[in-house]
């Protein structure tokens, strides 16, 4: 296998991973004069290696996402990388791959990178090569973009301050929200000692040492991910410990990937997930993060999962401004956030404009840049509920 | 619905007897909620006596599981009624808060 074959073994899986996913259409890779072939680039690019993302500050990127190595000890049940699963694996040394990523890089092909690896001869081995690719990119070969490091299970603490001291983000994926969830999926990991504890770990270095010690003078975002659905487990103890993660240890977000049956695995006769309830879950936790709301507030059916037909949102509307619709010209920041249609800017921009008179009907909002539609059985306007109001255009 | 609230020790226990549901679901939480505010974080909610439990039942327990933490107690569910305690493992309440099959076992789960 050539280094790019390699590439491409090793990062054939990586859609399972959701990290920085964006939702545009894939990288354009442009014919630009290069150390790579036209043909080579095809092995990577568009649904290879290199993926579109969106960096935390909404830059859109090329990604190269990949593992170091497939070789694996773990034998997680759903994992197409697990041990003892027959196929061809492959490695890369962290040289060769920092040297490949650099060549990428420079053919502007890649402008960042997102590495995990499988496990071999422990978690702390395999951090160490993480670290020492990355360290190779950083402090030997310059590069000064995005990266993206997995913490592997099993990583000591000096290792994750180190690898704090490297990356732009880092994660570690918790993939089932609490213990007795793991042991279906992973039987051997553990929850708390191997993959909750460093997260802590993180957000204390975080709070103990100061951030121009982090790479570009900040500490990395920490993000998770979660089998949505693996474990059998319900949407409240997926977003029960996404909410205690994102208040207590900093966790920028958590990202869910819908279980998918992967074949000679032991879960291969397990049917897939609906991906809407990985949609649901993003919406569910962006409510907790940036509108206020409080776990208990989602409508949790009696099962403990979000209903799939209707946004968790708009189904805590219907349950509780039906009724009561809220006076869009004196409603408070955080009961706006809480009107179907109105984000975070929207609920602004009406405060802003609240200032200079009363918003008096739909066009008013429309202005804003708000979608109506959703909003109109929940509010009034000036004292008269909004869709009554004659809708000339 | 009725509610019958007792102490022992550090220990408040929240006895519920009838069906908890979008009606009577708010005086549950209130009854929660003025415990915790008087400083009795460490709770049992003892559902033996309960029919039926609504998601707005379901939902309660989960905001006074949160709010009992948040103020560095926590909260044990006693369950002796198998129709409730399947609410609790299918909502996965049971990975979340400590399910006893009795009060005085979830009363004494507060000391290991």
């Amino acid at each position: 296998m050539d280094a790019l074959e390699t590439l491409q073994s090793l990062s054939s899986q990586m859609e399972l991973e959701h990290a920085e996913e964006a939702r545009s259409s894939p990288a354009q890779t442009e014919a630009r004069p290069a150390c790579f072939t036209p043909k080579e680039k095809r092995a990577v690019a568009p649904h290879g290696a290199i993926h579109p993302a969106q960096l935390p500050n909404g830059k859109q990127i090329k990604l190269l996402k990949t593992l170091l190595s497939s070789a694996c000890e773990r034998d997680c049940y759903y994992c197409p990388f697990r041990a003892g699963r027959d196929f061809r694996r492959a490695t890369f040394k962290p040289q060769e791959f920092a040297e490949l990523f650099i060549k990428l890089n420079q053919s502007r092909m890649a402008e960042g990178i997102f590495l995990s690896s499988g496990i071999a001869a422990g978690g702390a081995n395999t951090q160490n090569k993480i670290l020492d690719t990355a360290d190779i990119l950083r402090n030997r070969l310059g590069f000064r973009g995005y990266m993206h490091l997995k913490i592997m299970p099993g990583a000591e603490k000096a290792q994750v301050e180190r690898l704090m001291q490297l990356a732009d983000r880092v994660s570690i994926n918790l993939e089932a929200p609490n213990t007795e969830r793991l042991a279906r999926l992973a039987p051997n990991k553990t929850f708390i000692e191997e993959l909750f504890r460093p997260l802590k770990w993180v957000e204390e270095i975080r709070r103990s040492q100061p951030a121009h010690k982090g790479w570009n003078g900040r500490w990395p975002s920490t993000v998770t991910q979660f089998v949505a659905g693996g474990s059998d487990e319900s949407d409240l103890e997926l977003l029960t410990t996404t909410d205690w993660l994102m208040k207590n240890v900093g966790l920028k977000r958590a990202y869910f990937s819908a279980f998918s049956p992967v074949r000679d695995t032991p879960m291969e006769n397990k049917p897939a997930v609906d991906p809407l309830r990985e949609h649901r879950l993003y919406q569910a936790s962006f409510l907790l993060r940036d509108y206020g709301f409080d776990l208990e507030e989602m409508p949790f059916t009696h099962d403990g999962n979000l209903p799939l037909p209707t946004d968790p949102k708009l189904a805590w509307a219907q349950q509780n401004l039906k009724e009561k619709p809220l006076e869009i010209n004196n409603a408070e920041r955080r009961e706006l956030l809480r009107i179907p249609g109105i984000g975070p800017r929207g609920a602004d921009a009406i405060l802003r404009a609240r200032r200079e008179g009363k918003l008096r009907d739909l066009t008013a909002l429309r202005k804003l840049g708000i979608v109506v539609a959703r909003l109109t059985p929940f509010v009034l306007l000036d004292g008269r509920q909004a869709d009554k109001q004659l809708v000339l255009f | 619905m009725k509610i019958e609230v007792k102490h022992e020790k550090d220990v408040t226990i929240v006895a519920v007897n009838g069906s908890v549901d979008a009606l009577t679901a708010p005086e549950l939480a209130r009854a929660i909620v003025d415990e915790i505010a008087e400083g009795h974080a460490y709770l049992v909610i003892d559902l033996t006596g309960v029919k039926f439990m609504s998601s707005a039942g379901l939902r309660i327990l989960i905001g006074a599981v949160k709010e009992s933490r948040s103020q560095g107690g926590d909260l044990r569910i006693a369950s002796a009624n198998p129709g409730i305690d399947k609410v609790l493992k299918m909502s996965g309440l049971h990975n979340i808060a400590r399910v006893f099959t009795s009060e005085a076992d979830a009363v004494a789960g507060f000391g290991s």
